[in-house]
């Protein structure tokens, strides 16, 4: 069978996960702009709440996906409302943002391994065979993955260009000054904003503990890295540009890995690094420079 | 009227002087007789349980503090050393030689009555230099083939190196049948250590490597590599993986071989309970127990020294979560082992002091004539205060230092029991065998 079909089947599957977090990453950045470093460690707890519902309740791994993608939603709303959003009022800077999310980062991956120990986990196994479909060999869970990444974009294109919630999205996203002053309430936005981009990462964190087999306290943080790179790739606050760099990084880590294993990251980030020499600010035209949303007291 | 500040009188400027002193004096007084009282409350002994405790490597952890509280129950069982009871206190290294450093710092300076150490890991090379300087006996389960030729006198390695573990696994792939096979090992600094005795070994005895990867680790798919490896048509795959990956690498290479594994052999790396726990689940029972091996240092399972770790292990239930996992676990027997060493060392000396009972370590576990074997701490001490030589062959076997404080053990074949869910020796391999000519 051919090699490069193969790892181009085999990296949809990577890209799938990939677009699913980096868009929830970037959709963050690109309402909020904050750079949420805690995102791999909330991937990491959503996928220990599908865990209980998929191990300990006996209930099916896509019931458990739902559940996994929920609770990401509503712990990031959490965050966002509890420890960000009074960072943000008292007019704190963009680095120091960064660094809160850090902490937030390693409080959350603390708790959960206080919590589950130091052991590794595993979702209930499922033996397949896999499916020879147009010289790729994926087997039904990852068509399955694939298949909800696409969902979710698609849902995510439909909400973004065609709902009132999206447009005011993109207004706030835009500027958020002027979004208000239309009369748009970005408060009430931004938490929307943060329970759709926790729910995808929810939903990220769960189909990639189905993909790796295991999983433990700091699983989701070692994914963060790619994640950032997909969503730099096609500009930190781009959505579209993000589902672009997930494939991008994706297939390119795969197809380097026929030449030898230990390219995978240097061609993932080689490919950023040439489209960030040619293109600075990331794949996408319209960048530009943000300062942090202002947020009104309620 | 003008206002000007009065000046203080002589009489005042006395009054304030008298003052500071008998302040300065009764600060002095209270500091001293605290230190006082806290000499006379440091009732116990202190061992410190340098691991990562957090972390992606927090099993190493875990394991060191099982290994230290069976160690310490089994003394303090005995009436402690020189009547001070013995106690664990945990030190986070995070798994990382940065944060290993501040907490070897913090370990010295805040640790009451600290006689010996165990740990850490990888991190060792950045804390070693630190607890040599402070002349705290160091013992660790470290693999790093750097260790080979160790020169800190305070140092001492519990397991075998690296190096050795490489020569064993080439000597069992060549010399029983496997020797068309893949190597494939992860990119950390653990794994890797393995791998040039390994491939050395086995070229030197016949074998052909078929394929021949580094992975990295964590990653979220390798069924690229999977891939390159079945084309490969390898009768067996030589590899040390981390459980995350391991699981992931075997359960892909399982779908995409139809539901099929070549014999997979790996390093005591695999005989730890969180890669059991993990690759197991990933793969199935069946085929963990047909295809998942082990060449791991031995551990006699039947000797007394053994016996009474593993009862004192199992004792610890409440204290330590899953103790049946630790039973043949390379690593606590091993600090266990370490423990026990010191303990003696301490009585021989009559110090609990490093820098007096540290040159009486090696003379507990040498070989010599004349000597009384003993395989527990209730038997050496019994035959201290005897007054005879000792040599202590404990849970893990032999372990005579050489002269760079490595102990050199021998090699065995795992495989996994489904009844204790552990793995267990199957094969030992004569030691001079395993390492080339």
């Amino acid at each position: 069978m051919n090699q490069i079909t193969l790892a181009i089947g085999f990296g949809l599957v990577t890209s799938s996960i990939l677009a699913l977090s980096a868009v929830g990453f970037t959709l963050q950045f690109g309402v909020t702009n904050i750079f949420n470093l805690a995102f791999g460690d909330v991937m990491t707890a959503s996928a220990f709440v599908a865990y209980l519902v998929n191990v300990k309740l006996h209930e099916s791994i896509w019931l458990a996906l739902v559940a996994g993608g929920l609770a990401g939603g509503v712990l990031s709303v959490l965050i966002n409302r509890l420890i960000y959003t009074p960072f943000l009022r008292r007019g704190t800077a963009l680095f120091t943002m960064v660094m809160v999310s850090l902490a937030v980062a390693t409080i959350v991956q603390n708790v959960i391994q206080a919590g589950v120990g130091s052991n590794f986990y595993g979702y209930e196994p499922v033996h397949e065979t896999s499916l020879h479909v147009a010289g790729m060999l994926l087997t039904p869970r990852q068509f399955a993955i694939i298949g909800i990444a696409v969902a979710s974009m698609t849902g995510l294109h439909l909400l973004l260009k065609h709902t009132r919630l999206g447009k005011a999205m993109r207004a706030t996203s835009a500027d958020a000054s002027l979004a208000r002053s239309c009369g748009i309430e970005c408060d009430r936005i931004t938490t929307a904003a943060w329970m759709l981009s926790g729910t995808l990462c929810g939903l990220a964190g769960v189909v990639l503990v189905m993909n790796l087999a295991t999983f433990d306290a700091t699983t989701g943080n070692s994914f963060l890295l790619v994640i950032v790179a997909a969503a730099v790739f096609g500009t930190v606050g781009k959505p579209y540009g993000a589902m672009v760099g997930a494939v991008v990084i994706g297939i390119s880590s795969e197809l380097a890995a026929i030449v030898s294993p230990s390219l995978k990251d240097v061609a993932a980030f080689s490919v950023l690094v040439i489209v960030l020499i040619v293109r600075p600010n990331g794949l996408t035209l319209n960048f530009r420079i943000r300062r942090p949303v202002e947020v009104t007291a309620a | 009227m003008r206002l000007h500040r009065a000046r203080p009188s002589a009489k005042a400027s006395l009054a304030v002087g008298l003052v500071t002193l008998i302040a300065l004096l009764v600060a002095v007084t209270v500091g001293r007789a605290a230190a006082a009282s806290s000499r006379a409350k440091a009732s116990s002994i202190t061992i410190g349980v340098l691991y990562a405790f957090t972390g992606p490597n927090a099993q190493n952890g875990t394991t060191g503090m099982a290994g230290c509280l069976a160690g310490v129950t089994a003394v303090n069982a005995e009436g402690g050393v020189l009547g001070t009871t013995l106690k664990c206190k945990p030190f986070d290294t995070k798994g990382d030689p940065a944060d290993a450093v501040p907490a070897t710092n913090q370990m010295l300076a805040s640790a009451s009555n600290l006689a010996m150490v165990i740990g850490p890991s990888d991190e060792a090379p950045a804390t070693i230099p630190i607890t040599n300087a402070a002349k705290i006996p160091n013992f660790a389960t470290v693999g790093d083939p750097r260790q080979d030729t160790n020169t800190d006198a305070y140092f001492y390695r519990l397991t075998p190196s690296d190096s050795v573990q490489g020569y064993a696994l080439g000597y069992f792939g060549a010399k029983y049948g496997y020797k068309h096979s893949a190597s494939v090992f992860t990119s950390d600094l653990g794994a890797q250590t393995s791998v040039p005795t390994f491939k050395a070994r086995y070229k030197q005895l016949g074998g052909k490597l078929a394929a021949d990867l580094t992975l990295a680790p964590g990653k979220s798919s390798y069924r690229t590599e999977v891939e390159k490896v079945i084309n490969s048509h390898p009768n067996a795959i030589f590899t040390e993986m981390d459980p995350q990956t391991a699981a992931t690498f075997l359960s892909e290479y399982q779908q995409l071989n139809n539901n099929k594994l070549p014999l997979i052999v790996t390093t005591q790396r695999a005989n730890q309970p969180d890669f059991i726990t993990a690759v197991r689940k990933a793969i199935g029972v069946a085929a963990f127990k047909k295809s998942v091996w082990t060449v791991a240092p031995y551990v006699e399972a039947t000797g007394l020294g053994f016996q009474t770790y593993k009862k004192t292990i199992l004792g610890l239930n409440g204290k330590v979560k899953d103790a049946q996992s630790y039973v043949g676990h390379p690593y606590s027997t091993a600090d266990y082992d370490g423990i026990v060493i010191a303990a003696l060392a301490m009585t021989k000396a009559n110090s609990s002091k490093g820098s007096v009972y540290n040159k009486f370590i090696t003379g507990i576990t040498s070989a010599k004539k004349g000597a009384t074997i003993v395989r527990t701490y209730a038997q050496g001490v019994a035959a201290i205060k005897a007054g005879k030589k000792i040599t202590y062959i404990g849970a893990s076997g032999v372990l005579a230092f050489n002269r760079y404080h490595s102990a050199p053990r021998e090699f065995a074949l795992y495989k996994y029991n489904s009844t204790t869910g552990n793995m267990d020796s199957v094969k030992v391999f004569p030691g001079a065998a395993l390492l080339p000519k």
